[in-house]
């Protein structure tokens, strides 16, 4: 079963993320901060990671920084999950190697869902 | 007697005007005649000549010295800065006020260059406007920045007339205000939008997610009646979330924050994405959709906003359309330029509503009758954001006729 984490610290979001992963048969964490999200990356070793931008103790491009510097988490895809959507914020993520990036109030849920199984290769 | 006295006023009034006469031919004299009729004159009227002369000049030099000193006192108690330029750009003038602006002491100021003072980011469009304003043409209001002497950005508003003398022009002149603390207060509005809309959309996209994985039957079947009230409440979310998404944009626009690409762009294509994207609403609203593209070579422009534009043009053109209207898009050459039209065969724009089409919150009349959707920022966004591409926006509109929106193009 694959490990998705989410880092994510509004709470309601995070239950909609971890409902609809765990309903569509993946094991799903959340973290509520950016401290606690880079521990669970590099303990945990999620195959996927769900990653908001304004985060409590540590900003989300700090915590996509730490995860591409980890040689052992780098590989780890990460998908910006932000309510920023300012082209700068999109270009910022592209260059610290963000897999994708998705505005929350502008996707469907279901649009989350195929990203999520796109950048896991189909699984 | 009466005879007598006749001819004592006679003498009388023949001496006052030569007088006076005298006295006007040798003021408005030159020089030499000056000397030459003085010379014609008696001695002791010489020195009354003289007097009167004299007063009559220093009263001249004191009319004109308050008048200087009323423009001078005006031009340098001024808190904008006034500034004179000869036709090379080189700096002639410069109030105490621009002293202030740009941190340089008088004697360090004249002489230098424009160049040397507008910071190279505008220095290109200063180039245009100097340009304009030695062609005889005035500027009104135009944004540049300028660098003070310790490195610092100034940005400032201009106005600019030329300097003419014997009927040529031989340089500009421009009113300049600093405009920091403006920019700061639309910088903070920007700012406070960006924040609110953000805080805004994190309930907006729970109460989206949620209400998609009940409508979509994740969480069990739904009764017709609960499916209807649901899908009611997630429209109703969606159109916050689009009304967020325009004050959002409105308030990034305002501020200079649209960050705007330049790549080659295919409006073929763009407008194939946008006519996907309307499916839906037009048959809602049975309309028909017409496009058949022409061959155009493709334009330097900015993608999203540009598709974002040709959607919200698209939208309207189906939503105040009629049941069973039609929607043409159409993109065509024109010399340098590219051409894109939304034709529609609704209700049409009526004369008093033309002026305020592309104002922020305007809602026609005819549409409010038909639609309560709609945050009334769409064209004012369009307008704003195609300006900002260098592009023209205009309409052409017939009551019950309907309406062609086009947007103009530069291909570079």
């Amino acid at each position: 079963m694959k490990k998705i984490l989410i880092i994510e610290d509004e709470r309601v979001l995070a239950k909609a993320l971890r409902d609809m992963l765990e309903r569509s048969g993946f094991e799903a964490d959340v973290a509520s901060d950016g401290e606690e999200g880079v521990t669970k990356v590099a303990s945990g070793r999620p195959d996927l990671v769900l990653l908001d931008i304004i985060l409590p103790r540590l900003h989300g491009f700090e915590v996509l920084k730490r995860i591409k510097e980890n040689p052992d988490t780098k590989a780890t895809p990460v998908i910006i999950l932000s309510n920023l959507d300012q082209d700068t914020d999109i270009d910022k993520a592209r260059q610290l190697g963000a897999a994708d990036f998705l505005t929350k109030a502008e996707t469907d849920i279901n649009n989350v869902l195929a990203k999520v199984k796109e950048h896991l290769g189909g699984a | 007697m009466l005879q007598l006295t006749g001819l004592l006023i006679a003498c009388l009034t023949g001496y006052y005007w030569g007088r006076t006469r005298d006295l006007s031919l040798i003021i408005k004299a030159d020089q030499r005649q000056q000397a030459r009729l003085f010379e014609d004159l008696s001695i002791s009227y010489q020195d009354q000549v003289k007097s009167e002369v004299d007063s009559q000049v220093k009263r001249r030099i004191k009319e004109l010295d308050e008048r200087r000193r009323k423009y001078q006192n005006f031009v340098e108690g001024a808190e904008d800065s006034f500034i004179q330029f000869n036709s090379f750009g080189v700096l002639t003038y410069a109030n105490p006020a621009t002293r202030r602006l740009l941190g340089y002491p008088d004697s360090e100021l004249i002489n230098r260059h424009y160049n040397e003072l507008i910071s190279p980011k505008t220095t290109k469009s200063f180039v245009d406007t100097f340009a304009r304003v030695k062609a005889g043409e005035p500027v009104i209001n135009h944004q540049f920045d300028l660098r003070h002497r310790n490195g610092r950005i100034v940005p400032v508003e201009l106005s600019g007339t030329p300097v003419e003398e014997g009927g040529s022009v031989t340089g500009a002149q421009f009113i300049i205000r600093d405009i920091t603390e403006r920019r700061a207060v639309d910088s903070l509005k920007a700012d406070f939008i960006a924040i609110a809309s953000h805080q805004l959309r994190t309930p907006l996209s729970a109460i989206r997610w949620y209400l998609e994985m009940v409508l979509k039957g994740q969480v069990g079947d739904l009764k017709p009646a609960q499916r209807d009230y649901l899908e009611e409440a997630y429209q109703s979310n969606h159109r916050m979330i689009a009304l967020v998404r325009d004050l959002l944009d409105v308030s990034r626009a305002q501020a200079g924050r649209l960050n705007l690409n330049d790549q080659p762009v295919d409006l073929n294509e763009i407008i194939h994405s946008v006519l996907d994207e309307v499916k839906p609403l037009a048959s809602a609203h049975n309309v028909h959709l017409e496009f058949k593209p022409e061959a155009i070579p493709a334009v330097k422009t900015d993608p999203a906003r540009i598709q974002q534009v040709i959607l919200n043009l698209a939208t309207n053109a189906i939503r105040y359309n009629r049941s069973r209207g039609r929607v043409t898009l159409a993109a065509r050459q024109q010399g340098a330029a590219v051409l894109i039209t939304c034709q529609d065969t609704g209700f049409g724009i009526s004369q008093a509503d033309e002026k305020k089409i592309f104002t922020k919150f305007f809602r026609g009349d005819t549409m409010l009758k038909r639609e309560t959707e709609g945050s009334g920022l769409g064209l004012y966004l369009a307008k704003t954001i195609i300006e900002s591409l260098g592009g023209n926006i205009w309409f052409e509109s017939k009551v019950n006729r309907g309406t062609t929106f086009t947007v103009k193009l530069n291909i570079n």
